[in-house]
């Protein structure tokens, strides 16, 4: 799971801001706050490390609904000469073990095995990117990783010279330290050997960000030759320095490949949607949920009408199902003989024939106070219609924890009544703390969603939660975000024991109803 | 600067209270004045018998049949909640508004409660006892919110400014007093920190005794060579006056930053996380324009003027100064008796 970020000189983000990501993240302020500034740093930093897109516009997982404008828009006031700062943390998941990475060399590791032994738990990689006005485009310029909460390391990069370097290995790193050496030994240990060699220039990477799937590939200028005894012994370090700076790459990229976004403007599929075919979709408006629907597997689809349906759930009176039609040609004798009644009697093999039609599949949705009358998405209130692509993200069945994914969703209550705003609560523990395990981030405006977290605190703290809604205050992480002298900022704000919050909202924030109620006519 | 209320639970018992209309305007009245939107709330609300008013009250509104009024009330509770003070029991547990009431006085006898509310029956019925208990009716009233206010103008007078502050230092878990006049001696604001001191760890029985800091600036040149050891001498001093005010088993944490700003009061209640461990939960904060030394009550200065913080203000100087793991302080030291 992504565990943390921290954003400097991003949007309306000039000092640093940083935030914990707990299983339930809310993120709360006033409209132009900075709550999706949050967002898309997260959307920014999957193009740098998937695409190395550091000039991003359009983004794979904002789609559409999302448009960054490229670096010199995004840069905070657009000033360019400004660093733009992202540092990520996330955990090093069991099934994606830090030891897989590059260790294909064939030579003998002798005392640097032990870096094949290395299994951190969790990682930060933070970047710092630069735009070069002569170059005409932005460069990471700094690539800073940390492991298990400790600085492990550097790339930098100058680009105007063409320079990208390994400057820096913490060798008193506790998961460099060989099990049973005592710190007098530490300068004689193997990340102490491989320290001194630093720095080492690298070739072949753009900047300071290497490209991972290949090992690193050190520089063989005069300048570095004499720092390796042969050719053997510089693959070996080359792969030693691969594995500690681009296997938590490989990480973070697997955690951002997984990050799927709900913006707050969800589309409806459009009138007479029939997916036939593997089309091009797009979590953020939703439309691929409405997909995922069709080719998921039956338990899905009856865990998406337990919540959609169920009574202690958000109750919306209506069930999803997966309506299945063939298609024929109207031109073809099979329509020809099936529209005019012979077909039975004259077209051989009907039933191979019929059966072999192509099909297109939709989904419709069941009233169920109607009778299970079969109506289109477009059909029935709004709010209902944009509670699917929220399940479906939420619900995709994952096996086990380690396919956990981090799940944002922009204004999950958009279009809801308040009880089913409140029920969400409950759909965001399932998806946190129940088997799917995800981190849902959430930028919201509710507070019937944050009342109902904070509720389902003190029921558990009192033991009168059911299991599938345990939760305690250390699952939730709350963020107010706002703009002071014409930056973002960021404060968390706690829940202690009993759900109710630590340090106090800002000035009237959530106790709009009570002035409206309480106001005078007058 | 802030007044204590004790509401029964008639208050919002739509049996006791007969009018709607009228009672309307009243629960309205309530919450528009204890707590205002343009300014900090200006009230403490008694959670009285340990803590067990609150739920009584809130059974009692479950019962309003009135849509509009109940919700009200509801509203009225949570931000009761927010403003609430526990006062230790005195009596038997009450079992009808009256014993409510009786409960609400005999607290009053150990510490002043300034407005207890009852509705128009039960303050009629124990109209012989005394006049503390007023009828909701009278909210209605100007004079009922006479000096319910977030700002305060007390004179220069440590005794003055003290009882300013005597609702915080009897209810508050943790006091943190930041100024950057106390050296620790006769003519800076030592006396009023001594004060402040006295008046907080001086108790009656059934209230808990809170955590107090006390912040000030160290000495000039924080790069020069002796800083360290004028520090040590500061310390030294200020320890020596506020040890004084502290009986045996009592302590004091005192903070020496570089520099400071702010002439503040940050208070709150303790409150625990999630995994059980004491936290503070910021609550009040005063920010003082003035505070008196012992020679002002001489001099013939003007009254200052003390406000109430509000919550962004109280949040953020709470992260400054008395937040779990804050830095940029020179100095750090429990003081003992």
């Amino acid at each position: 799971m992504i565990t943390s970020i921290s954003i400097e000189n991003f949007k309306g983000i000039r000092d640093r801001v940083d935030l914990t990501f707990k299983p339930i993240t809310l993120l709360f302020g006033a409209n132009s706050a900075g709550k999706s500034t949050v967002l898309q740093a997260l959307h920014y930093a999957r193009e740098v490390l998937h695409n190395h897109n550091l000039d991003a516009d359009r983004t794979a997982t904002g789609g559409d609904c999302i448009r960054l404008g490229g670096f010199r828009q995004f840069v905070h006031n657009h000033e360019v000469h400004r660093p733009l700062v992202l540092k990520i943390g996330f955990e090093f998941p069991h099934l994606l073990s830090f030891a897989d990475y590059y260790e294909e060399s064939e030579n003998e590791w002798g005392e640097d095995s032990m870096f094949l032994e290395l299994s951190p738990h969790s990682g930060a990689v933070e970047l710092t990117i630069r735009w070069y006005a002569q170059l005409g485009q932005p460069f990471v310029t700094q690539y800073c990783l940390e492991l298990d909460g400790v600085y492990a390391g550097m790339i930098e990069c100058n680009p105007e010279r063409k320079e990208i370097w390994i400057k820096e290995l913490n060798d008193q790193h506790p998961l460099f330290m060989i099990p049973g050496k005592t710190d007098d030994d530490a300068d004689d240990s193997a990340a102490w050997q491989l320290a001194r060699t630093l720095p080492i220039a690298l070739v072949g990477e753009r900047d300071g960000l290497p490209e991972t799937g290949e090992p690193l590939s050190f520089g063989t200028g005069a300048l570095d030759g004499p720092r390796y005894r042969d050719e053997a012994d510089r693959k070996r370090r080359e792969a030693v320095f691969s594995k500690i700076f681009l296997a938590p790459l490989e990480c973070l990229k697997w955690h951002l490949s997984r990050f799927r976004f709900v913006a707050a403007m969800r589309a409806l599929p459009p009138f007479g949607w029939q997916n036939s075919e593997e089309n091009e979709v797009n979590w953020a408006d939703g439309a691929a949920a409405w997909r995922h629907l069709i080719i998921c597997d039956e338990a899905f689809l009856d865990k998406i009408n337990e919540w959609l349906a169920g009574r202690e759930k958000l109750d919306t009176g209506y069930r999803v199902r997966c309506r299945k039609v063939a298609l024929i040609d109207q031109a073809s004798p099979l329509w020809l003989g099936l529209t005019s009644g012979r077909a039975f009697d004259e077209v051989e093999d009907l039933g191979h024939q019929l059966k072999d039609l192509p099909t297109a599949t939709s989904i419709v949705l069941l009233d169920e106070r109607r009778g299970g009358l079969e109506v289109a998405p477009y059909d029935v209130g709004i709010g209902v219609s944009q509670l699917v692509p929220i399940l479906v993200s939420c619900l995709d069945r994952v096996a086990g924890t380690d396919l956990a994914r981090t799940v944002a969703i922009d204004t999950p209550e958009l279009h809801l009544h308040p009880r089913q705003v409140a029920a969400l609560g409950d759909l965001f523990i399932d998806a946190g703390l129940g088997e799917n395990k995800h981190g849902v981030i959430l930028e919201t405006h509710s507070e019937h969603l944050i009342l109902r977290l904070q509720r389902r605190i003190r029921e558990h703290a009192k033991g009168l939660a059911a299991n599938s809604l345990a939760i305690t205050a250390n699952d939730v992480a709350v963020y107010h975000v706002a703009q002071q002298d014409g930056q973002t900022t960021v404060n968390r704000i706690d829940l202690d024991q009993n759900g109710d919050f630590i340090q106090p909202w800002p000035d009237d924030f959530f106790e709009i109803d009570f002035y409206e109620r309480f106001g005078h006519a007058d | 600067m802030l007044t204590e209320f004790a509401l029964t639970p008639s208050v919002f018992d739509d049996e006791a209270n007969t009018d709607p209309q009228a009672w309307r305007e009243q629960i309205r009245e309530l919450g528009l004045n204890m707590f205002p939107r343009v300014s900090a709330w200006p009230v403490m609300v008694c959670n009285l018998f340990e803590g067990g008013w609150h739920a009584i009250a809130f059974q009692t509104v479950s019962r309003i049949k009135d849509a509009t009024l109940r919700t009200m009330c509801e509203d009225l509770l949570r931000r009761a909640a927010d403003a609430a003070v526990r006062r230790p029991a005195c009596l038997d547990w009450p079992t009808d508004d009256i014993e409510w009431a009786h409960e609400a006085l005999a607290s009053h006898q150990i510490e002043p409660i300034e407005r207890i509310v009852a509705a128009d029956a039960t303050r009629t019925a124990i109209a012989a006892e005394g006049q503390s208990v007023r009828s909701i009716n009278e909210v209605l009233d100007g004079g009922f919110w006479h000096e319910v206010s977030a700002e305060a103008t007390p004179a220069m007078r440590i005794v003055d400014q003290i009882n300013t502050l005597h609702k915080i230092c009897l209810h508050a878990d943790f006091l943190c007093l930041v100024t950057k006049d106390i050296y620790g001696g006769d003519d800076d604001e030592t006396d009023f920190a001594i004060a402040l001191l006295r008046s907080a760890l001086s108790r009656p029985a059934g209230f808990a005794e809170p955590d107090i800091e006390i912040h000030t600036e160290g000495p000039r040149d924080p790069s020069a060579h002796d800083y360290a050891a004028r520090v040590s001498t500061l310390a030294a001093n200020i320890l020596l006056s506020l040890g004084s005010a502290l009986q045996p088993g009592q302590q004091v944490r005192l903070v020496i930053w570089p520099k400071l700003l702010d002439r503040v009061l940050v208070t709150g209640l303790h409150t625990q996380d999630a995994n059980g461990n004491i936290v503070r939960s910021p609550r009040w904060g005063v920010a003082m324009n003035h505070i008196a030394r012992a020679g002002d009550a001489r001099k013939a200065i003007p009254p200052t003027t003390w406000t109430l913080m509000k919550k962004d203000n109280l949040r953020q100087r709470f992260d400054l100064y008395c937040a779990p793991g804050v830095s940029g302080m020179v100095h750090s030291e429990i003081i003992r008796r």
